[in-house]
């Protein structure tokens, strides 16, 4: 099956038109993260002390050796770290899972992509109050050094927007995607900066430096810990959103007119 | 029965529609084919193995037209229908459709749970395409049409399948549509309900300009529908007007032993 070029710009106008509809999308996405707390008694909550509990551990085994000033740094890194792996490992089932929407209701596709992100995003952002806990507890100066976190996130989040594009895509039509992106993610979780710091360690300073999720974690993090990222770092930064949503751009137009075969 | 169409203006023109869909992970033995009673032919290519949902399609459809198309089981109705409204693309062949398409392809948009009916309404109304104010002022008639009364603020969780069914048929049609494709969703709610929904389709049926109806159902036809298309294991065995084409079929489901795949017309016209 060949793809010709009216069929990639069906593709992208797929996404555009996809993004036209945010209200859908955002509406749907606030209902599916209602949805899953709707019966509980402290709701969201569950949440936050699920990740507090991640923090700590991680803190208390690997990082209360360095003093307790690690515990910024990892309880930053891990929160931030939500977004990435949330987003990229749940768009490997997202284009299957509303399969009977997809193939009910003429929409774009993009949709379905973008309500998992949206609802990734809601998710993450109750998790914010842990971070602003600890910034305050290790008085990080409230400079507007800490709004350059913005910019940071939006790089971030376009990154992984195209990788979701890229894995909704895959997922959809390779099984064994979904679970290989399952067993990735927690190799990238250890390979990446999130809890250590390379600190001259050959090997770490190694891993980290050819790892563009250090460079995405840094444009959030070092803000928030009141210094400013290194201009390296939102150069790699922006490449690999850049980069990403090219990639995701391009695999989702050239897959649009399939996926309804595959869900 | 509705005025005669304009010859001129074709809503639809579909020319060698061909939709094979991939069977993955599953290797075919070689010399499957596939069902006498049911479903499209069983092809390869290459290594893949494919149902051949639909066979070199070739129709039109006029503006102001009312298609009936029947078939067996799995012989390409839904196929056809998705394909019409843009879901599915062919794999060959053209095909071009005018106008703004609706469909009524079923009566239970899935959009969670957990949420009210009142929401499910609302957000299943951003999915069908209408816009928010247009939504605010179908709400209390969709609620009306429902009866679901003080259960509309409730969870879906709380809903039996019945209510949910009807409460997704008041969604679904809602709309007011100009070209409609509408595969079977009669079946909602119970008996009492089934009457009412009835009549709903038939006044959606009076108000499209244009309307494709996949059923089983005889009586259906012959009451809303002046041209047939009658799918075989994807291919078009037939496609004229009602009087020709309709005793043809009949008489093929009848020499298989298959009337019970029809329902009775008696049956459909009591309730």
């Amino acid at each position: 099956m060949t793809v010709t070029a009216k069929e990639a710009r069906q593709g992208l106008d797929d996404i555009l038109s996809g993004l036209s509809r945010w209200r859908l999308w955002t509406l749907l996405s606030y209902y599916d993260f209602v949805g899953t707390y709707r019966r509980s008694v402290i709701g969201p909550m569950w949440q936050i002390a699920q990740v507090c509990a991640w923090i700590g551990g991680l803190w208390l085994v690997f990082g209360s050796s360095r003093g307790s000033t690690t515990l910024l740094y990892i309880g930053i890194g891990v929160v931030t770290w939500g977004l990435i792996q949330t987003n990229v490992t749940g768009s490997t089932r997202v284009l299957s899972s509303s399969s009977s929407l997809i193939l009910n209701v003429p929409n774009p596709v993009s949709i379905f992509v973008f309500r998992l992100v949206s609802l990734n995003l809601l998710r993450w952002s109750i998790q914010l109050p842990i971070v602003f806990l600890l910034m305050l507890a290790f008085s990080v100066p409230l400079s507007p050094v800490l709004l350059l976190a913005i910019p940071g996130i939006v790089i971030l989040l376009l990154a992984v927007s195209g990788a979701a594009l890229t894995f909704s895509v895959l997922g959809a039509r390779y099984e064994d995607i979904r679970f290989a992106v399952d067993a990735s993610m927690r190799l990238l979780f250890f390979m990446t900066p999130v809890f250590w710091e390379a600190r001259d360690q050959p090997l770490r300073m190694l891993v980290s430096e050819w790892n563009p999720g250090t460079y995405l974690l840094r444009v959030v993090r070092e803000p928030l810990m009141g210094e400013i990222p290194g201009m390296l770092d939102y150069q790699v930064a922006i490449a690999t959103a850049f980069i990403s949503l090219v990639v995701g751009a391009a695999v989702f137009s050239y897959a649009r007119n399939r996926i309804v075969y595959w869900v | 029965m509705n005025k005669e169409p304009r010859q001129t203006d074709i809503v639809v023109d579909a020319r060698g529609v061909t939709i094979d869909l991939p069977l993955f992970g599953k290797g075919l033995p070689a010399r499957a084919k596939g069902s006498r009673a049911v479903g499209g032919r069983l092809i390869k290519r290459g290594r893949t193995s494919m149902v051949r949902a639909l066979d070199d399609i070739t129709f039109t459809i006029e503006w102001g037209q009312r298609l009936g198309v029947v078939g067996i089981n799995g012989a390409g109705k839904s196929t056809l229908l998705r394909v019409l409204a843009g879901i599915l693309k062919p794999t060959s062949g053209a095909l071009t459709v005018e106008g703004k398409i609706s469909t009524l392809f079923t009566n239970r948009l899935s959009v969670g749970r957990a949420i009210t009916g009142r929401e499910t309404i609302f957000v299943s109304c951003l999915l069908l395409g209408l816009e928010p104010r247009e939504i605010e002022s179908l709400i209390p008639e969709i609620i009306d049409f429902s009866e679901l009364e003080d259960y509309i603020d409730l969870p879906m969780r709380s809903y039996s399948a019945g209510m949910a069914t009807r409460l997704g048929f008041a969604i679904v049609t809602s709309v007011k549509p100009e070209v409609l494709l509408i595969d079977e969703v009669f079946g909602a709610g119970d008996r009492r309900f089934q009457k009412k929904a009835k009549a709903r389709v038939m006044d959606i049926f009076e108000s499209a300009s244009t309307m494709v109806l996949a059923t089983q159902s005889v009586g259906m036809i012959e009451r809303m529908c002046y041209r047939l298309l009658w799918l075989d294991h994807g291919q078009v065995k037939g496609f004229g007007s009602i009087e020709d084409i309709l005793p043809k079929f009949l008489e093929a489901q009848a020499m298989d032993g298959g009337d019970d795949r029809v329902a009775p017309v008696e049956e459909l016209e009591a309730s």
